[in-house]
């Protein structure tokens, strides 16, 4: 009789595991069709059958961290203006994942942008403030308290300083993935780089002599966006992901608009769009 | 149904567990050949399992100006010269293929446009046999960070 129970539990544990390779199996499957139809190109003409998205078991799209944007502006002589940023004090606003997510990836961005600037005491209330909200998210192992002590023991070394913060949301973002939380990182990694944007896009209009170097790099932020749209694609049937898709959608087709050239309006409409949805989400 | 019950957790941990060895690998090894001294890192960690013959692509947007590293490593039980190609994000113009160069894992490049790349990783078959060997491939790309 035991005999026969351990059989049918054998048999029933090897069922489970048929059906969870065939869902795993499906997804994966899905997850590559959905990568190779949904992925937009900067080029209309591409061949969705090509060569590129043929053969891989998985396509993955790499953004831009928060550190290296920041690194750029920082590059393009921009001098530091905190004004735009979004107020560590208001970490406690936010509730639900989707707001925790995308302010945790806003966070991450500001937090980045200080730390670039060497401004000590800011990236430590961005660090708290990030912490905060990971705390939220539950991943807290992600950013535990020995982070904000290595920060302000290396307060006087930007290099060390930019390590520990890059690694922070990059560590954020594994360790949500790993746990089968990749929805979450996505919405993250939108709102990192939606901020980066926001942070550009304010310097630009504050810059008196217009940095045409800076309108350029926020222009070429379109491609990054179709990395952007290609992560989120993958979870488009959650519905706080969704939401971020139609976002993303809406600046596209301004991005569009200047694939040949960059007009006054068309810019000032892409900066008015970023305003309006940033604005939604840090509320 | 306890010991079915026990089963299902030891085989969700196992999944989640090789999942985590990928990206852990990714941290150490990849890191390690990036030189955090000069480079800080750009962009999520991209590791994953595979077997021989099979191939992963990462697309990556480049910023004029900047200077980038590309490594990719294999974990040792996996055949040491995996395949590496950048191209334009069509997948038709060669900027590098490590083929030609010694299968290196390391390529830095500092694109004189900014442009959007696609990275094709494939491990090599090294002799057909029934099972093929598996293990994890990590990609990091990093930027130099200024001054250096």
């Amino acid at each position: 009789m035991k005999n026969k129970s351990l059989i049918i539990n054998v048999f029933s544990f090897f069922s489970v595991i048929m059906l969870s390779s065939l869902f795993l199996f499906q997804t994966r499957c899905n997850s590559n069709s959905s990568s190779k139809n949904d992925t937009v190109n900067l080029d209309k003409s591409v061949n969705k059958t090509d060569k590129a998205y043929a053969k891989a078991k998985k396509i993955f799209f790499s953004l831009p961290s928060p550190s290296e944007t920041a690194s750029i502006l920082e590059m393009a002589g921009l001098k530091y203006s905190p004004e735009f940023l979004n107020s560590p004090n208001n970490a406690s606003n936010y509730i639900g994942n989707k707001s925790m997510a995308l302010n945790l990836g806003i966070f991450s961005a500001d937090l980045s942008y200080v730390s670039v600037y060497e401004q000590s005491q800011a990236t430590v209330n961005y660090m708290s403030a990030c912490k905060e909200l990971a705390d939220g998210l539950h991943i807290t192992q992600a950013i535990d308290d020995s982070v904000l002590i290595k920060i302000k023991s290396n307060m006087n070394n930007k290099e060390k300083v930019l390590t520990i913060v890059s690694e922070t949301f990059l560590n954020s973002n594994a360790y949500l993935q790993e746990n089968q939380r990749s929805e979450i990182a996505a919405m993250m990694m939108v709102g990192g780089w939606m901020e980066m944007l926001y942070i550009a896009i304010n310097l630009s209009e504050k810059s008196k002599n217009k940095n045409e170097d800076v309108m350029n790099r926020i222009v070429e932020q379109r491609m990054s966006m179709e990395d952007l749209l290609g992560l989120l694609e993958l979870y488009r049937e959650n519905k706080e992901v969704s939401s971020l898709i139609a976002d993303m959608e809406n600046l596209k087709s301004t991005f569009e608009k200047m694939d040949e050239s960059i007009s006054p309006v068309h810019f000032k409409e892409l900066c008015d769009k970023v305003k309006k949805i940033r604005s939604s989400y840090v509320q | 149904m306890k010991h079915l019950f026990l089963l299902i957790i030891v085989f969700a941990a196992f999944s989640v567990n090789s999942f985590s060895q990928c990206s852990d690998f990714a941290r150490r090894e990849g890191i390690a050949l990036l030189d955090t001294a000069k480079y800080l890192q750009s962009g999520n960690f991209n590791a994953e399992k595979l077997s021989e013959g099979e191939e992963i692509q990462i697309f990556k947007s480049l910023t004029k100006g900047m200077s980038y590293r590309f490594v990719i490593c294999g974990s040792s039980d996996l055949p040491q010269n995996i395949e590496f190609e950048i191209t334009d994000f069509k997948g038709k113009k060669i900027l590098f293929s490590n083929k030609e160069n010694n299968y290196v894992k390391v390529w830095d490049f500092t694109p004189e446009k900014s442009q959007r790349v696609l990275v094709s990783i494939r491990v090599p078959v090294v002799k057909k046999s029934e099972k093929p060997q598996t293990g994890c491939v990590a990609v990091v790309t990093g930027f130099k960070k200024k001054g250096k």
